[in-house]
């Protein structure tokens, strides 16, 4: 499913006091079964970016349009259900949103809010723990009782259980362990490839940009300050100062080396396989 | 949620914002008693413009108190209402059993309104102008006295302070688990008033949840810190009482002057 975002402006307007716009002018697409990581500094506006493809943020100018639905300042309920089933989103500590005395109950919240039969569920169900890897004993077992991990896969089965063309996420692996968060990832682009999910996906790392990601926006100030593949960002030096981006740790060795030598290497690798095998071949090693 | 105005605090530099809490908290106490010893036109319209003017120099725009009022405007009306029917005297226009529309009851209708309005008008002023943890300590100094029978006081503004502390955090939470929910399908405000209850549930559950965690976690931390109820405390944020406190409490004594004579010779 095509997500166009036109000339978009939006702010969070609270009450009595008129806010000023957190996005402005707005313009991207993003293809069908791609994958994309959103950058920038915190208050950047990519948590609100997110919100946009849903309808939980409304543009005050300009339109979004997710598939065959456009929203504008107004959008009608029917509209926001339908992108709402279309779209799964895990926002930033998915685990907060967990509720019922059962993980089977709260698996089936969603679902069941998009009227869906209770024997279609049950399939359903089945097939998203097997795709998160949440064995078939924890159904039964408060979502409370539960690790960390395991909450979090938990809340993000949950978002699959309404079967979500296009998975949004908010920086999912924050505040895991990095054995629990490899794990996300790794299951997360999983799910992208087989189930050919659109994603979309806020992070901080750089190396997770590398390895899971097609193509990266880099925001700041409200604005999408670039939109290209994840290769040109990282040979964008320029655009990496400006907006204090951090670089992948092969690239940011490969600086340290180039610096230690005082010789600059054309070609700046990305992964450490990649680097390894480049620093063979120039004779570094 | 956001449109509840009161127990707001908008940062600001206005005369109003500058006055110690003590007094704003002891003006608007004694001013909202005032307001029950009313007697007369030219009283309510003084206090009614004062009311006003206090309101104006907050920098705080009218609009804002107007809605403030809004989410209470049918207790009020419902207590305008009774008072209207329930007062007989003067001219009556309308007669049928326990109901009666007199020219006294329109009146004391209107005083009622208006008496309503000022009270939530002045308290808004109050927690506009002052951040939460001021009128904390404004509350405990007041409080203190108690000390002498026992009562916690200490305690009881430790845990009035760690309560305002986290009311924006749990504002930022509801709206967050808010957010989540509905991106799973959930539609709020729909429904007859058993199912919207219903539906508050995967809304408060996980707010419950999550505070219970904190208040261990904060529990802890008083633990490892050290922190020992009973023990003689300083204070980090001093109050200090300025001429301005001064010249206000002057008010207060010519209002209540002014009260005590129309009432006793008016
Ligand atoms: N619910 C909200 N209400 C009001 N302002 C908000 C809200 N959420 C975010 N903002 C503001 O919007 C701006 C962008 O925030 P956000 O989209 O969360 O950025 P990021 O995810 O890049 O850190 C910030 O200035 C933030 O203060
Ligand atoms: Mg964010």
């Amino acid at each position: 499913m095509h997500i166009t975002f036109n000339r978009v402006s939006a702010n969070y307007q609270l009450g009595p006091i008129k806010r000023a716009d957190i996005l402005t002018d707005l313009s991207a697409e993003v293809t069908p079964g791609s994958f994309t990581a959103v950058v920038g500094p915190t208050g950047a506006g990519k948590s609100s970016l997110l919100k946009l493809i849903n309808g939980l943020l409304l543009p005050s100018v300009g339109e979004v349009s997710v598939g065959e639905v456009v929203f504008t300042a107004k959008a009608s309920k029917q509209a926001l259900k339908q992108v709402r089933k279309r779209v799964g989103m895990a926002f930033q500590f998915p685990e907060h949103q967990l509720f019922a005395e059962t993980v089977y109950e709260d698996l089936a919240f969603g679902p069941r809010n998009f009227n869906i039969s209770d024997s279609e569920i049950d399939t359903t169900i089945k097939h998203v723990c097997q795709l998160t890897g949440i064995d078939q004993s924890l159904l039964e077992r408060s979502p409370f009782s539960l690790s960390g991990g395991q909450q979090r896969r938990v809340a993000i089965a949950g978002i699959l259980a309404t079967k979500p063309d296009i998975l949004v996420l908010d920086e999912p692996a924050a505040g895991l362990d990095p054995v629990a968060k490899k794990q996300i990832l790794e299951m997360l682009s999983h799910l992208h490839k087989t189930e050919k999910l659109t994603t979309l996906m806020v992070t901080h790392d750089m190396d997770d940009v590398v390895h899971y990601a097609d193509d990266v926006i880099v925001m700041a100030e409200g604005q999408i300050k670039a939109h290209l593949d994840v290769r040109s960002l990282f040979s964008d030096q320029a655009l990496l100062e400006r907006y204090q981006l951090d670089v992948p740790t092969a690239l940011s060795l490969q600086q340290q080396l180039e610096q230690a030598k005082g010789e600059q290497l054309n070609h700046r690798s990305l992964t450490l396989t990649e680097l390894a095998d480049y620093l063979i071949e120039e004779g570094w090693v | 949620m956001n449109r509840l105005i009161i127990g707001r605090y908008f940062p600001g530099s206005s005369l109003i914002h500058q006055l110690d809490p003590r007094f704003k908290l002891i003006f608007v106490l004694y001013f909202i008693g005032l307001l029950f010893f009313l007697d007369g036109m030219i009283l309510q319209g003084v206090f009614f413009t004062l009311t006003l003017v206090i309101m104006l120099s907050t920098g705080v725009s009218l609009k804002t108190y107007v809605r403030g009022v809004r989410p209470l405007i049918w207790l009020i009306l419902f207590a305008t209402v009774l008072r209207i029917i329930t007062t007989r005297g003067g001219e009556i226009y309308y007669e049928a059993g326990f109901f009666t529309l007199s020219e006294f009851g329109l009146l004391s209708g209107a005083y009622t309104f208006l008496r309503f309005v000022e009270m939530i008008f002045i308290s808004t002023v109050l927690t506009l102008t002052t951040k939460p943890i001021d009128l904390t300590d404004a509350i405990y100094f007041l409080l203190k006295p108690l000390r002498y029978l026992y009562v916690p006081v200490e305690e009881l503004s430790l845990m009035l302070s760690i309560a305002l502390r986290f009311i924006p955090n749990l504002l930022d939470e509801t709206e967050k688990v808010m957010n989540a929910q509905k991106a799973r399908g959930m539609v709020f405000g729909e429904g007859n008033l058993l199912e919207q209850m219903k539906a508050l549930t995967p809304l408060v559950l996980p707010l419950f949840a999550h505070s219970l965690k904190r208040a261990e976690d904060m529990a802890d931390v008083l633990e490892v810190k050290g922190y020992k109820s009973g023990a003689k405390r300083t204070h980090y944020r001093a109050l200090t009482w300025q001429v301005k406190d001064t010249l206000g409490v002057g008010l207060l004594v010519v209002l209540t002057v002014v009260v005590m004579t129309i009432n006793v010779f008016g």
